[in-house]
C-alpha cells in the first residue's frame, strides 16, 4: 500500500510545487470544473445529445456505431476528423481575419463560463456585477461573427453576415431589458445572490413575460431554429460559415454550442432557481448544487434542441418584427409590472 | 504591467512562479511587491487568479487546435479547392455588394433603443438604491413603455419599408 503523503514527500521540490499547483483552488476551478475541461466535455456531449434528440424527433436513430452505447463517441470522432482535414483558405479572402475570427469567437464563448455560478462557491470569478460582465461578453460576441462573414468575401457569407448583424443587434436590447427586470426584482447584479433571492419562488413564476423574452432572445442570439436565418441551410448554403472548413469550422461550431449552453445555464440561474433543489440524502451539498444547476440548464437545452425538430425557419422580416415590435414592448411591460410589484411590496401590501 | 507581476501576487501563488525562467525567488518577489506598483494585494485574490488562469486556458485553446491541425492535416493545395463557393455556377467573386437598405430604419431605431435601455437600467439601479424614487422611476418606465409601444405601431408603416417594392 502506497502512502500518498510519503509519496508526495519523496518527490523532488519542483514536482511537489507542481502537485500543489494542480491541487490548488484556482487550477481546479479554471481547468476542471466549471472551467475548461467541463465546458469542452459538455459542449461535445451537447452536440451528441442534440443530434440524437433531433434524430428521434424525425423518427431516425441518429449516431449509432462509434462507441458502444448509442454512438456516444461519434462527436469525438467527428472532432478528430475536422481537426485532421486540410486547412483550406480560399483565394480572395481577407486571410488574417479569416483565420483569427473563429478563434476569437471560441475565446468569447468560453469566457462566458467565467461568470456562471454552478453552486455556492462553484464559480470561476464571483463578482458583484457578474450579470453585467456576462452581458458585456455577450455583446462582444457578434463582432467575430460579422467579421468572419466579411472576411470570406463571398456571396453567401455576405448575405448571412448582413442577416446576423441585423438579428444579433436587434435582440440585444430586449435581452438587456429582460435582465434589467431580474436585477429589479432581486436587487443585485451578483449571480450567486440572484439565485439566493429565489429561495421562495423561482423568477420564471413571478416574471413570466421576462422569461418568455429571455427564451426568445436566447434562441435568436445563439442562432437556433426558428431563428437560424444567418446559417439557413438549403437557402444560402451555410450562411456566414460557408467558406469555413476543417479546424476553422470545428472552432466555430464549438463556439456556437458553448454559447447556447452558457445561455441555457444563465437561464437556469436567473429564472429557474439555479442550484436550489431538494437535497439528495447521502450526497454532500457541494455536489448536489452543481447537479441541480446542470440538470436545469440541460432541461432548457432540451427545449431549445426540440424546437429544431418542430419549427420551420422564420423570414428575416418576421425575425426583425418580432424583436422590435413585440419583444421590446413586452420587456418594458415586464419591467413596469416588476417595478409595480416591488412598489407594492415596499408599501407592505405584498408578502414578498 | 509586466506579465510576471501578474504571475506573482500573493504568497500562496508565488510558490509556483519557479516555472518562470530566470527567477531567483523571494528576493525578487519582495523587491517588486505589488504595493510598489500601487496595487493592493487584496485585489489579487484567489478569484482573480482563477479568472486569469481560465483566461490563459481559453487563450491557448485555439492555437492548440491550430497546432494539432498543422501536425495532422495534409497539405495538397489545388486551384479548385481555393475557389470561393458557388452553387454549381462558375465562380464570380463579389468583393463589394449593396447592404439591404430596407432594414436601414432598424439601425436608427437601434440607436434610440440603446439609449432607452441604458435609461431603463439607470432608473432601475436608482430605484434599488432609494425607496422614495420608486414612483418617479415608475413614471419614467411608463413613458419608455409608451414610447416603445408607439414605435412598434409605427414600424410597419415606415416610408422605407413601404417603398421596398419600388426600390427593387
Amino acid at each position: 500500500m502506497i502512502d500518498p503523503v510519503q509519496l508526495f514527500n519523496s518527490l523532488p521540490a519542483p514536482l511537489q510545487e507542481l502537485v500543489r499547483f494542480i491541487y490548488s483552488e484556482p487550477f481546479i476551478k479554471a481547468a476542471i470544473f466549471p472551467g475548461a475541461l467541463f465546458s469542452t466535455v459538455l459542449g461535445i456531449f451537447a452536440v451528441w445529445f442534440e443530434r440524437k434528440l433531433f434524430a428521434r424527433v424525425s423518427l431516425r436513430i441518429g449516431p449509432l456505431h462509434v462507441g458502444k452505447v448509442a454512438g456516444i463517441l461519434q462527436l469525438i470522432a467527428d472532432a478528430i476528423k475536422f481537426i485532421s482535414k486540410e486547412r483550406i483558405i480560399p483565394d480572395g479572402v481577407n486571410k488574417p481575419l479569416f483565420v483569427l475570427m473563429p478563434a476569437l469567437a471560441m475565446i468569447l464563448s468560453l469566457l462566458l463560463y467565467a461568470f456562471l455560478p454552478f453552486g455556492a462557491g462553484w464559480i470561476i470569478y464571483p463578482s458583484d456585477i457578474g450579470l453585467l460582465l456576462f452581458f458585456l461578453v455577450t455583446a462582444l460576441s457578434p463582432i467575430p461573427i460579422v467579421l468572419a462573414g466579411y472576411a470570406s468575401r463571398s456571396k453567401y457569407p455576405f448575405i448571412g453576415m448582413s442577416r446576423i448583424a441585423l438579428q444579433l443587434f436587434g435582440y440585444e436590447v430586449p435581452l438587456f431589458l429582460a435582465l434589467t427586470g431580474v436585477v429589479l426584482s432581486t436587487r443585485t447584479l451578483n449571480l450567486e445572490k440572484i439565485v439566493e433571492a429565489q429561495v421562495a419562488v423561482p423568477l420564471a413564476v413571478t416574471q413570466v413575460l421576462g422569461f418568455i423574452v429571455f427564451l426568445t432572445t436566447l434562441l435568436a442570439e445563439t442562432e437556433r431554429l426558428p431563428f437560424d436565418i444567418p446559417t439557413a441551410e438549403g437557402e444560402i448554403v451555410f450562411g456566414w460559415q460557408t467558406e469555413y472548413s476543417g479546424v476553422y469550422f470545428l472552432m466555430i461550431q464549438l463556439a456556437m454550442f458553448e454559447k447556447v449552453l452558457a445561455f441555457c445555464f444563465l437561464g437556469a440561474v436567473l429564472y429557474l432557481g439555479g442550484w436550489l433543489g431538494p437535497p439528495i440524502p447521502g450526497v454532500p451539498e457541494s455536489i448536489t448544487a452543481p447537479f441541480w444547476t446542470i440538470l436545469k440548464g440541460l432541461l432548457l437545452f432540451t427545449f431549445v434542441a426540440l424546437l429544431r425538430g418542430v419549427y420551420p425557419r422564420l423570414t428575416i422580416e418576421k425575425v426583425l418584427d418580432l424583436g422590435w415590435k413585440y419583444l421590446i414592448p413586452l420587456a418594458f411591460v415586464n419591467l413596469i409590472i416588476t417595478a409595480g410589484l416591488s412598489l407594492l411590496a415596499e408599501a407592505g401590501m405584498l408578502p414578498l | 504591467m509586466p506579465a510576471w507581476i501578474l504571475l506573482h501576487g500573493r504568497g500562496d501563488v508565488a510558490s509556483y512562479v519557479w516555472l518562470w525562467p530566470g527567477w531567483s525567488g523571494w528576493a525578487v518577489y519582495k523587491s517588486w511587491s505589488l504595493s510598489e506598483w500601487g496595487v493592493s494585494p487584496a485585489a489579487f485574490d484567489t478569484a482573480l487568479w482563477t479568472l486569469l488562469l481560465y483566461l490563459l486556458l481559453t487563450l491557448i485553446a485555439p492555437p492548440a487546435f491550430y497546432l494539432i491541425s498543422v501536425l495532422l492535416a495534409p497539405k495538397r493545395p489545388s486551384r479548385v479547392k481555393k475557389m470561393l463557393f458557388e452553387s454549381g455556377q462558375a465562380p464570380i467573386p463579389v468583393r463589394e455588394a449593396p447592404f439591404p437598405i430596407e432594414y436601414f430604419p432598424y439601425v436608427i431605431i437601434y440607436i434610440a433603443y440603446a439609449v432607452f435601455a441604458v435609461v431603463a437600467f439607470v432608473v432601475v439601479l436608482d430605484m434599488l438604491r432609494a425607496g422614495e424614487s420608486l414612483i418617479r422611476g415608475l413614471i419614467i418606465l411608463a413613458a419608455l413603455t409608451a414610447g416603445s409601444i408607439y414605435a412598434s405601431k409605427q414600424i410597419p408603416t415606415l416610408k422605407q419599408r413601404l417603398e421596398r417594392g419600388v426600390a427593387r
